[in-house]
């Protein structure tokens, strides 16, 4: 291989390989009320997208919008590069995992992950002997062999997001859509199932598109993090292009601890509301404005005629927790060393992000 | 109070539901049958294989033959209208549904009179046609649909607004087209509550009295149910024949309520294991 084809490959790729979801100036509406706005969206072939945002962002509406079960948008959709507005969802093979599960409940486990391959057209369908095979097949993948005659009703719920998901890969989808697929779960088994969901999309191949309302879930899942506000999408990333080029205060806040400090910009100077602080410099517009940072990025350092005092320390892990005063406002600081309560301390940034107010 | 004393209370009301129970519901039902039987077996028999009688025998299950199915369908379409979409002027869709319930029975039948007898608004076209609904078997029926509409959609109404709509969208993203989602995944859900819609439906659509006694004219022999012939019966003299008939229609309702008994003692059941 010579030195110029990687440089070509990408290319090619993109020629070739359509992406598995592109989405132009899209927007929804619900009755009156718009619920996307101008959304562009690419999502490649393989990748695992996390839909994150607050309850109200659009987030669920994008993916039911993607599914087809949202027909009324204007703009562009397509996927695997076909247009979608006149392709009903029932005949987009997409893989669809509600919030809910909505499991059949009249139905074992095994009716459920067939009924997919049940309703096909007689043209394509398999012979029964084949889906029986396909079913017990889907639940060993999903580890549930031993339930195929249990009814939803009977089984726990980590069991039944499983066989959710085992039915929604019956009929072999490509992209995969779920909605807040463990928001219904105990911690403990949620982050059991996001490494073995996250294997499965690896595995099998697929390309999967989550939404979530946790941002420690996007962040440990997803490839890429579509970040959604009021039906509007902010940014797109992966987590540390997120986490180094936050393009407002938003994506910054949601997308991890912050310590808050509001401000006022004037003359390429920024003020800290609190006055013992002193001005950073900035080349962002006069007004109001607020610098964001990290708990684990600001450091204490004991000065005597510093401007803040630790109020209180706690053990977090194997980091420690101070609240610090400064003027009339706490907050919070982690440090690998713990610092005496009472003490005066001066600050420092180790990363600043400052934002015009939104 | 002391728990005795509200043991006490509690029984005495409990014997004064069933004292109310007794003298106004089953003192009288007994009393049906024991007049019907005043002359035996051979009294209910006659008054039973009388020609008219049998007329209007056969007049009630034609007309609860008919008005069943179609009030199965529209009362399922009507409640899966509002329990699943929202469209403007949904609430006053489901006060449409009751109104049978809230008008009386004989204003529900003038309505028919109104449109469709020899006054009425379509009286013409159907002279014209040769076409008689008053007065004859079509008139019953529509009448008896109308004052039956509401037991199939506010019976299982509540249930499926609580379904809601995941398990259809499920069934649609895994390639069910309508009639598959509506006959293996909303059907199945609803069945027990709809039986039951549909065994009061025909209870009242076999004992609807008003309504019909407006379209039918009376004809005996032709144009009579068994409510209405049991009327005329009785301002005949012919008590026997009239509580015997009446006997006939109390053992049709008893047995429905009965099976609709074993219905929701079936779906409280159910529901108890359900999701």
């Amino acid at each position: 291989m010579n030195l110029a084809s990687p440089l070509l490959l990408p290319e090619v790729s993109v020629a070739s390989i359509p992406p598995a979801v592109s989405i132009a100036g899209l927007h929804q509406h619900y009755g009156r009320f718009p619920a996307l706005f101008n959304v562009d969206l690419t999502v490649q072939k393989g990748e695992f997208l996390a839909l994150l945002g607050p309850s109200g962002s659009g987030k669920t509406t994008l993916l039911r919008t993607i599914a087809g079960l949202e027909p009324n948008y204007q703009g562009y959709l397509a996927i695997d590069g076909e247009e979608m507005r006149h392709r009903p969802a029932r005949e987009r093979n997409i893989g669809f995992v509600f919030q809910s599960y909505a499991l059949f409940r009249h139905m074992t486990v095994a009716e459920n992950v067939a009924f997919g391959l049940r309703v096909q057209k007689r043209r394509i369908r398999l012979p029964e002997a084949a889906i029986r095979d396909r079913v017990r097949e889907l639940l060993s993948l999903v580890q549930l062999p031993g339930l195929a005659d249990r009814y939803p009703g009977q089984i726990s719920g980590g069991q039944r997001q499983r066989v959710a998901l085992a039915r929604a890969l019956a009929t072999e989808p490509h992209l995969l859509l779920l909605d807040e697929p463990f928001g219904a779960l105990d911690p403990l088994v949620r982050k059991e199932l996001r490494q073995w969901l996250r294997g499965l999309h690896e595995r099998l191949g697929l390309t999967s598109i989550f939404v979530t309302h946790d941002q420690e879930e996007a962040v440990e899942m997803a490839d890429r993090i579509v970040l959604l506000k009021s039906g509007i999408v902010q940014q797109i990333g992966t987590q540390p292009q997120l986490e180094a080029t936050p393009v407002n205060g938003f994506v910054f806040s949601f997308l991890g601890e912050t310590v808050h400090f509001p401000g006022v910009v004037r003359d390429g100077s920024f003020e800290f509301a609190l006055a013992s602080l002193p001005p950073l410099g900035t080349d962002l517009p006069d007004g109001p404005a607020e610098m964001l940072t990290r708990p684990y990025h600001v450091s204490l350092t004991a000065d005597d005629n510093g401007p803040a005092t630790v109020t209180a320390v706690h053990q977090a892990g194997p980091l420690w927790r101070h609240t610090v005063k400064i003027e009339d406002t706490a907050i919070e600081v982690l440090e690998f060393r713990p610092l005496q309560v009472g003490s005066r301390v001066s600050l420092e940034f180790e990363r600043i992000n400052l934002f015009e107010k939104q | 109070m002391s728990a005795a004393g509200e043991r006490t209370t509690g029984t005495l009301s409990i014997l004064a539901a069933w004292a109310v129970a007794a003298l106004f519901l089953i003192l009288p039902l007994v009393q049906v049958f024991s007049q019907a039987f005043a002359l035996g077996w051979s009294g209910i028999t006659d008054a039973l294989s009388d020609p008219d009688a049998e007329s209007a025998i056969r007049l009630t299950l034609i007309v609860a033959a008919i008005s069943v199915p179609v009030n199965l369908v529209g009362g399922l379409a009507a409640a899966w209208c509002i329990a699943k979409f929202d469209f403007p002027g949904k609430t006053l869709l489901v006060s449409v549904i009751e109104l049978p319930f809230a008008i009386s029975p004989v204003v529900s039948g003038l309505v028919w009179v109104l449109l469709f007898g020899s006054q009425g608004w379509f009286a013409s076209e159907l002279a014209a046609a040769h076409v008689q609904i008053i007065f004859a078997l079509p008139g019953i029926v529509l009448a008896t649909i109308f004052v039956t509409f509401p037991f199939v959609a506010r019976t299982i109404l509540p249930l499926m607004q609580e379904q809601g709509r995941d398990h259809e969208e499920a069934a649609t993203m895994l390639g069910a087209g309508f009639f598959a989602t509506l006959w293996h995944v909303v059907l199945p859900d609803i069945k027990w509550a709809l039986l039951a819609g549909v065994l009061l439906t025909n209870a009242r659509a076999m004992g609807e009295f008003g309504a019909v006694s407006v379209v039918s004219g009376h004809v005996s022999g032709l144009t009579e149910t068994i409510p209405l012939q049991i009327e005329s019966l009785y301002d005949d003299y012919q008590s026997t024949a009239a509580f015997a008939l009446s006997a006939l229609l109390a053992c049709l309702g008893l047995i429905t309520l009965v099976v609709k008994a074993v219905l929701e003692w079936h779906i409280t059941r159910t529901r108890r294991i359900a999701v």
